[in-house]
This record gives C-alpha cells, structure tokens and sequence, in this order.
C-alpha cells in the first residue's frame, strides 16, 4: 500500500505529490493543498458539493482517486477569480443564488459547462446531480440564465 | 483527517495482459469509473466489514474503448462512458434504448464516469443500460486468461459472482435491430433510480421485452413477448414473468401496472419512429 506520485494543475499551479492511492481528489485538494472550498457532503456521489473541473468537465471530487489526478488541469472554486469575480460567481450574487453557501462551489462549477444557448429545461438538468438544502434552485437557475443572455 | 476509503494498493496496468496478470491477485478487483465502486468501499470501510487489497485501473487498456460499427451492429467498449453513450450518433440511430437508458442514468457528472462494464459488473434491480442492453440481446464479450468467451448479457447477468478473479468484461455487441425504445419511472424527472424501467426492441422476427426494477437484476419478460407477439393480455402475460417487490417507493400492484404502462408508452414511440421514417 505504497504512496503513487502524481504531477497535477491545480488552479493553473502545477503540484508533484506523492499521495495515498485511497485518497480521493477532494480529500487531496482540502488537505494537502489547503484549499477548502472544495466541500465534502455526501461522499457517495449523490449531492455535488464536491464538484472540481478535471481538463473543464465536472467531475465528482469524492468519487475520483488520488492517483487519477496525475497528468490532469483541475479547476477549484479558489481558482476562478482571477481579477476579481467570474460573470458567473457575480451572478449568483446578484441573484442571491445561494443562502448556507455549502453546495455553492459546485453549483458554480457545473454550472460553468452549461452551454450559453441552454433552456430553462437544460439547466436544470446540467444541475440535477447537485442538491441545495436551501432550496434556493430558482434564484440559481435565474443566476445560470443572466450569464446566457448575457453571453 | 480520517481518509474516506479504506487503504488499497493501486495499480493501472498499461495492457490486458498485464492487467488480467493483476487481477489473478487474491483482493484485487477491476476499477473503471467508480461510481459504485468507491461508494460501496466507503460504506464497507465504515461497517469495518473487509474491502478488496488491490484496484487494478482498466481505463488504459484500449480493447476496452471506443463504439464502432460492426455487421449491422455495434461493439461498444466496456470503459464507454454512460455521458459517450447518450452522445454518440451510431448508438442514437441504431440501438436508441441504450442512448435513451444512457440519458436516464444519473445525473451528468456521474454519467461521466459510470461505463457500460460497471453497469454489467455491478448488481443492481433496475440498472438502466443493463436493462437496455437485455432487451437489445447484446453479448458480452470477456477476456480470461485463457482468451475471448461470448455470451449473452441475460447468462452474464444470471451469474452469481459477477466479476470474477481474472475476467474482465471487454465490450458488449449489439445485433442488428429494427428499433428499440426506453422508458424509466422514478419518484422524479432526474437523477433517480427507476421504480421500473422497460425496454423494447424489435428485430425482423422478434420483438423482446426487458423490465428493471421488478427483480434483484433487469430480467427478460417473455410472457410479455409472447402474448405481444400473439395478441394475449399483456398485464396477465408480465404478471407471470415478475412478482415485483412492495417496499416504501411502491408497492408490487403499483409496480406491475408501471411495468404495463411503460411497456405501452415502448411499443408507442417505436411505432411513431416506423412512421416518422
């Protein structure tokens, strides 16, 4: 049960790791490189807190392992704003398309493959594999709608 | 911080060979995508119950990719991704079940991942593709370290041990059909498993009928086949080909006229992709 060595981008930074094979990436993201804004729900897939952007396709931080990161970009919440706020983060403010927060970072990176002609219909079904607990689904499906008229 | 999963060796061999060497380790077991996987070695390491030593990654191996036409049908790799599926415009036209099962699988990021061999691999009353692939009366092509076996996906998913030690599911082959169709009801529109999920296809001589949701696995209803094909009363005919369970979703009655239903709403959308041709 040996370590694996892994080269990853993370957030346009490039990390060589040695890294348990059982980790998964969420859990390398929140504690070895300290970023927290990766969240950790459910663990099994069913609730999208822990979405990231591998190679800019959301995947599920809790069900991918640590030595599948390895040769990857990798796009965390902590990386989108560059030079202040993505259109997409100031949208969900706009909008107040988040009340607790915790399921917002993965709402926001999946929703960052939604293609700009989407409908009401084809957002939500993009979104369908993350859960607000908030219940706050419409304020964010208007958040997703202001970027695509706008774009 | 406490790790998820319980420790493993991980290995990712570049070839079948080595691969199939990999997997004649006692504890090891194939990796694809995970969806299933991973969630059952997470609630394994918290009920301390004993996991597998090795995941031996499969996603290199290239006999195990890629969808391509082949004598009027389809081979589809078993590492092709649920997301591959719903998207591919050879699976769309000539075994829609499976793009429609596909499309009904999960949510998108979880279709990113989930393969037709986990599907196959992965004991579960209402597999989506796994109950597409028993109607289209795919094969399912395995490598041993002895060579190729074939079989049809109904004998794979009989068997009791599905991945046993050393065998790997390569593809599944699609004959040649003249439609087929999908249709899944759950508790909702999205992300959700099927109460029951149906799936009809139709050949020049045949047509075939499998139910998800109604067993332990997706069985063949051929009751339900017969009296299509004979004109007998289709809810007494699937009535002898499944005793649904009743549990807090459903209860069996309501299970069995699901199963009816949505056989129906089947043969509906086949003839209206006849007519539309």
């Amino acid at each position: 049960m040996q370590a694996v060595s892994i080269t990853v981008s993370v957030n346009r930074h490039e990390y060589r790791l040695s890294v348990p094979p059982w980790w998964t990436a969420a859990e390398v993201l929140r504690n070895m490189l300290a970023l927290p804004g990766t969240k950790i729900g459910c663990e099994i897939g069913e609730c999208g807190a822990c979405t990231v952007l591998v190679d800019g396709e959301p995947l599920l931080g809790c069900l991918l392992l640590a030595p599948e990161m390895d040769g990857h970009h990798i796009l965390t919440i902590e990386g989108l704003a560059e030079s202040g706020l993505t259109p997409l983060q100031q949208a969900f403010l706009d909008e107040a398309a988040f009340q607790c927060g915790f399921c917002t970072p993965g709402m926001i990176l999946a929703a960052m493959a939604i293609p700009a002609n989407a409908d009401e219909r084809a957002i939500r079904e993009a979104l369908a594999g993350n859960l607000c607990r908030c219940t706050g689904y419409a304020s964010i499906v208007r958040a997703v709608q202001a970027i695509s008229r706008s774009a | 911080m406490a790790a998820s999963l319980p420790p493993f060796t991980y290995l990712a061999p570049a070839s079948l060979g080595e691969a199939l060497d990999a997997l004649q380790a006692p504890g090891a077991v194939p990796f694809a995508g995970g969806t299933d996987l991973l969630v059952r070695l997470k609630r394994e390491r918290r009920e301390a119950a004993a996991s597998p030593s090795t995941l031996v990654d499969i996603k290199c191996l290239t006999e195990a990719q890629g969808i391509v036409a082949s004598d009027g049908g389809l081979r589809i790799g078993a590492l092709v991704t649920a997301a591959q599926l719903a998207e591919d415009a050879l699976v769309a036209t000539q075994a829609a079940a499976l793009a429609e099962a596909a499309r009904a699988t999960a949510a998108p990021a979880l279709r990113r991942r989930a393969t037709v061999g986990g599907n196959l691999c992965t004991p579960h009353p209402a597999g989506d593709v796994a109950t597409a692939l028993l109607a289209l009366d795919a094969e399912v092509e395995v490598a041993t370290p002895a060579g190729r076996e074939y079989m049809p996906v109904e004998s794979w998913l009989d068997r009791s041990t599905m991945v046993a030690p050393a065998r790997l599911v390569l593809a599944v082959w699609i004959p040649p059909l003249s439609g087929s169709a999908f249709v899944k009801f759950g508790p909702r529109e999205a992300f959700c498993r099927a109460l029951v999920a149906v799936a009809v296809a139709r050949t020049t001589q045949e047509v075939r009928v499998a139910l998800g949701g109604v067993a332990s696995r997706p069985v063949r209803a051929r009751h339900a086949e017969k009296a299509l094909a004979y004109g007998a009363t289709l809810a007494e005919a699937l009535a002898r080909d499944c005793s649904p369970p009743s549990d807090e979703q459903a209860s069996s009655h309501y299970r069995l006229l699901l199963a009816e239903t949505l056989t129906r709403r089947c043969l509906a959308s086949l003839d209206a992709a006849m007519r539309n041709r």
